[in-house]
């Protein structure tokens, strides 16, 4: 989306007459006839009354929602079936209230007259992957609920959903007897090899590349640590395509948290073994991204 | 969108005061078994609300069975099932049965419009100011229950406070509309007709005997009142005439037997009537010794089995299929057994006809022997008295004004011999048919030849559009008497006995305004009226007003404003308003588009008002940036792209005295704009602290 889409999209303002808008309209109509049936000037004014206040309510439902802004959003990835947390800081531009709002369709605390405050929206992520960037869209009945006035605030990040995360996976992955790093002694170069996927893209020897023209990797002596984990798309070859990347997600999660270095090949990807929350994310991303399943055996 | 449960019991308490608050006046008119439907029902909701278990099976039980005791109650209570009473009982009781089952708060929505015009139907049963404050207090209710079902929350006193201010707001809107929409006048089966809805005149078989025929004795016409059935639909080519100048003539009666008048015999005879009628178009108007305001008109007459079409006093030119006879009326060569439609002109004043012929005279001054003696002897006063018609004509006119008739629409009046000496004398009060009897027996005593005339006066007004709608209850008589010089002119009685309102004479001075070319004021200058202005009676009633003026107060005279621009104010008023305002063509048409203009600028201009962006400076840069120009002073202010919180260390080297209160400050300031959820409570101390420190800098 570009910043002229963008800012297209954000001033997008609807106003709308709600059912009970319609009903309103359809009681002053007969009002007005009872008034002429019966030349009654008192029904006349009653209904001018309530003309009269349907169109204050128009101006003050669109100014409950106009001067109020979207400041900043927050949101953490989640794994899928978990729910996003959107926090939106919004502030009162206009100097006035603004109450029984709804942000996509919930109840969201009130402005008051020239406040912050801070909202939080929730999301289920049903789908793993890429969460594209989506509008907040703030909507309102207030006062009285003869109209429906609609506008978005703010644009709510792209976010990346986690693939779920298996209960207990049954498959083991394959221990290849790597050495972990012992980080403070990898010091001393060796020599260089050809780069393989999965190899650390920190240990690219970049002058070498500019002399030969390909990808070589550092290699160092290190010290010797416990043994590295490989996880392999190919040790779980028994599940089926998704259980498949919830399994490979609960190994990563449990060496993690057990603080294993451990390495990730899937198809066109890899990465060395480490366990940084980083290599974590990289490795959570990779299979987030995976593609879906109506394309994945095929290309797998 | 989902409403909090624990709020959805005030939502039904809230539609359930406003219900309560609708059937108030409503309450009187329930016959006994309804009113104890609609209390049961009202009673029973909190009741269940009391013992929730097992309340929905009770809900229903109890729903169905007050709903069978409703239609049990209409069943025998043996009025039409379709009557209005009926119809609106039900309605209250069907909205308060829905109030008892509803579980949602969306069904809310349907007792809270319902109530609302159940609440216009109550006002009926009010009157006067009562029901201006009733109705707006039904406003208000009708507010609050709404807001309560749109909001989340439950009512507070915020709640109040927003719905005052709705009500506030909408006033200049309602007043200008109250002002320019124009005002249409029911009922709406007659508004049908304007439309040009192919609504026909339908008088069933029976009524269409109703009209006044061959005789007229006093109660006739009274009766006739109490009918709405219609008589004729008349569309006006130009402007319409006042209502009162709007005399539809019917039979003329000669002959009188002491208590009822009669037609010559023959009257129906199409061979005699044609013989005398006026043939040729001019034939009638040459015979005019003065005619005015000439209107044209078209006009559509319900049947009524009789040659009679009522057309518009003094008939001129020809229409279809009729003709003039020697009475002045327009008669159909057939009797009417269906609608029938002329158009036609006619000159609202007038005086004229054939010289009358010697037995003419005498038929027409002629008076049963032995029948009122002293009205026939008070008549002979007169003759004895006055030498001149006019001075004769003028006594009786002065007489009547000054006599405290009073004219009642009872429609059973006694008539009997000498029945109208008791009235002239005695009672004073009595039907039309006794005062215009009473007029022509005098006048005849009088010896001028004088004769009575029946039909309809006035009619309803479409207000806004040029048609007049005649029905039965706008039966009339009146008498005509002759003069030798000018021949037949219209005495109206009725105009000396009630002279016209203030409010009618104004409303006819604003008719005469509107219409530059009819000739102004036309009730109040009606000749018998301009006459009776310039007798002594008169006078005496100038003198009594004038008194009764200087007793008014400014409260009275505010009181009778609002009477007469609120309650009062109808379309001849708005018309008047509208003049004075500087517009000279006002028809509904332009009223309509005036009305929707000024809806349109009104709205522009309170979407101008309500939107305007409020001082948008930020109340929390704006301290900050006080303290920063009182420290700018020592040349430690915050520099551009400096963060508060390098410009906070920055300042605890330089000036540690400083430090603490500074610290304090900039913190607060650090916390309010990136912490997220601030208070307004936080914003105002730290706009104080600000302020304080600022000072002491």
């Amino acid at each position: 989306m570009n910043d002229q889409t963008k800012s297209a999209k954000m001033s997008v303002f609807r106003v709308s007459t709600t059912a009970n808008g319609i009903g309103f309209l359809c009681s002053v109509l007969v009002l007005f006839l009872f008034g002429v049936n019966y030349n009654s000037n008192l029904l006349f004014t009653m209904c001018f009354i309530l003309i009269g206040v349907m169109i204050v309510c128009f101006w003050l439902n669109i100014t409950n929602i106009r001067a109020i802004k979207g400041v900043a959003v927050t949101v953490q990835p989640v794994h899928q079936g978990q729910t996003l947390e959107y926090k939106i800081d919004v502030l009162d531009e206009g100097k006035r209230d603004h109450v029984d709002l709804l942000a996509n369709g919930e109840w969201v605390a009130d402005v008051a007259n020239a406040e912050q405050q801070q909202w939080i929206i929730n999301n289920r992520a049903n789908k793993r992957g890429q969460q594209e960037a989506s509008l907040l869209r703030i909507s309102s009945r207030w006062p009285l609920g003869f109209f429906k006035s609609a506008r978005n605030l703010i644009e709510l990040p792209p976010v990346v959903v986690y693939p779920e995360v298996a209960p207990a996976c049954a498959a083991r992955p394959s221990i290849e007897g790597d050495e972990a790093h012992l980080h403070n002694d990898a010091d001393s170069l060796v020599g260089l090899k050809e780069y393989q996927a999965g190899d650390n893209a920190r240990r690219i020897d970049w002058r070498a590349m500019a002399r030969r023209d390909q990808l070589q990797v550092k290699l160092f002596d290190g010290g010797s640590g416990d043994a590295s984990v490989w996880l392999d798309w190919d040790d779980t070859m028994d599940l089926v395509y998704e259980q498949r990347i919830s399994c490979l997600c609960r190994w990563m999660i449990d060496y993690y948290q057990q603080g294993t270095e451990f390495g990730l090949r899937l198809p066109g990807f890899g990465a060395a073994p480490a366990n940084s929350y980083s290599h974590l994310h990289q490795c959570l991303y990779q299979l987030a991204s995976m593609p879906h399943q109506v394309h994945s055996e095929s290309s797998v | 969108m989902n409403i909090p449960a624990s709020t959805l019991k005030y939502k039904f308490a809230a539609a359930g005061v406003l219900l309560v608050y609708a059937l108030l006046p409503l309450m009187g008119a329930l016959l006994w078994p309804q009113l104890v439907i609609v209390v049961s029902a009202l009673l029973l909701r909190p009741f269940l609300y009391l013992f929730s278990s097992a309340a929905r099976r009770v809900q229903i039980a109890a729903t169905m069975g007050l709903l069978c005791g409703a239609v049990i109650s209409v069943f025998l209570q043996g009025a039409p099932w379709l009557s209005g009473e009926n119809f609106v009982a039900c309605f209250a009781i069907i909205l308060v049965l829905k109030w008892l089952e509803s579980r949602e708060s969306r069904e809310l929505y349907i007792i809270i419009y319902g109530a609302l015009i159940l609440t216009a139907v109550s006002s009926r049963y009010l009157s006067g100011v009562a029901v201006l404050i009733y109705l707006i207090l039904a406003v208000l209710l009708w507010m609050v229950a709404l807001h309560s079902l749109e909001s989340r929350e439950r009512l507070t006193p915020k709640s109040g406070v927003l719905v005052l201010k709705l009500f506030a707001l909408a006033l200049p809107l309602t007043a200008m509309l109250f002002v320019t929409f124009p005002r249409i006048q029911g009922p709406l089966w007659d508004l049908g007709i304007v439309i040009g809805l192919p609504i026909s005149l339908v008088v069933d078989q029976s009524d269409r005997e109703k009209g006044i025929k061959g005789t007229l004795k006093a109660g006739q016409v009274s009766r006739l009142k109490q009918d709405y059935s219609p008589v004729l639909v008349a569309e006006f080519e130009n402007t319409t005439p006042y209502k009162s100048r709007l005399y539809w003539r019917g039979p003329v009666f000669t002959h009188y037997d002491g208590v009822e008048w009669s037609l010559d015999e023959g009257w129906d005879n199409r061979s005699r009537l044609i013989k005398h009628a006026f043939k040729g178009s001019g034939t009638l108007e040459s015979t005019l010794t003065a005619k005015s305001e000439r209107v044209s008109y078209e006009a559509r007459v319900s049947p009524n089995n009789s040659r009679y079409l009522y057309a518009l006093d003094m008939p001129v030119g020809r229409s279809t299929e009729s003709f003039l006879s020697e009475d002045f009326q327009l008669l159909g060569i057939r009797t009417l057994s269906a609608e029938f439609n002329y158009g036609q002109q006619a000159w609202l004043e007038y005086s004229g006809g054939r010289p009358l012929t010697h037995e003419q005279r005498e038929q027409y001054t002629s008076l049963p022997a032995n029948s009122n003696p002293r009205l026939v002897a008070w008549g002979r006063q007169l003759l004895s008295d006055h030498s001149l018609a006019d001075d004769r004509l003028q006594s009786l006119r002065v007489h009547l004004a000054e006599g405290g008739y009073s004219i009642t629409q009872t429609p059973e009046i006694d008539e009997y011999a000498n029945s109208l000496d008791e009235f002239f004398f005695d009672r004073k009060e009595g039907g039309i048919e006794n005062l215009a009897s009473a007029t022509a027996v005098a006048l005849r005593a009088a010896g001028i030849p004088t004769r009575l005339v029946s039909g309809y006066r006035g009619g309803s007004l479409i207000a806004l559009t040029n048609f007049v709608v005649v029905r039965q209850a706008n039966a009339h008589v009146w008498v005509e008497a002759w003069d030798d010089s000018s021949g037949w002119s219209r005495i109206e009685a009725k105009d000396y006995v009630s002279p016209p309102t203030l409010e009618e004479k104004q409303a006819a001075q604003a008719k005469s305004k509107a219409e530059p070319k009819v000739k102004p004021a036309p009730v109040a200058t009606t000749p018998a009226v301009e006459q009776a202005k310039t007798s002594p009676a008169n006078t005496s009633v100038k003198k009594k007003n004038a008194q009764h003026d200087k007793g008014l107060n400014w409260l009275s005279s505010l009181g009778s404003g609002i009477e007469t621009w609120t309650f009062n104010y109808n379309p001849d008023r708005q018309i008047e308003l509208m003049q004075k305002s500087g517009f000279t063509s006002i028809d509904w048409k332009s009223l309509l588009a005036l009305a929707a203009l000024g809806l349109l600028l009104l709205f522009v201009l309170y979407g101008v008002l309500i939107s305007i962006k409020r001082t948008s400076e930020d109340p929390v840069a704006e301290s900050f940036e006080r303290l920063n120009r009182a420290l700018l002073k020592r040349d430690l202010h915050c520099l551009p792209q400096e963060c508060p919180n390098h410009w906070l260390k920055r300042l605890q080297v330089l000036v540690p005295q400083l430090y603490p209160a500074l610290d304090a400050v900039i913190n607060q300031y650090i916390d309010i704009r990136y912490r997220g959820t601030v208070s307004a409570g936080q914003i105002k101390e730290f706009n104080r602290d600000i302020k304080r420190l600022s000072a002491m800098l």
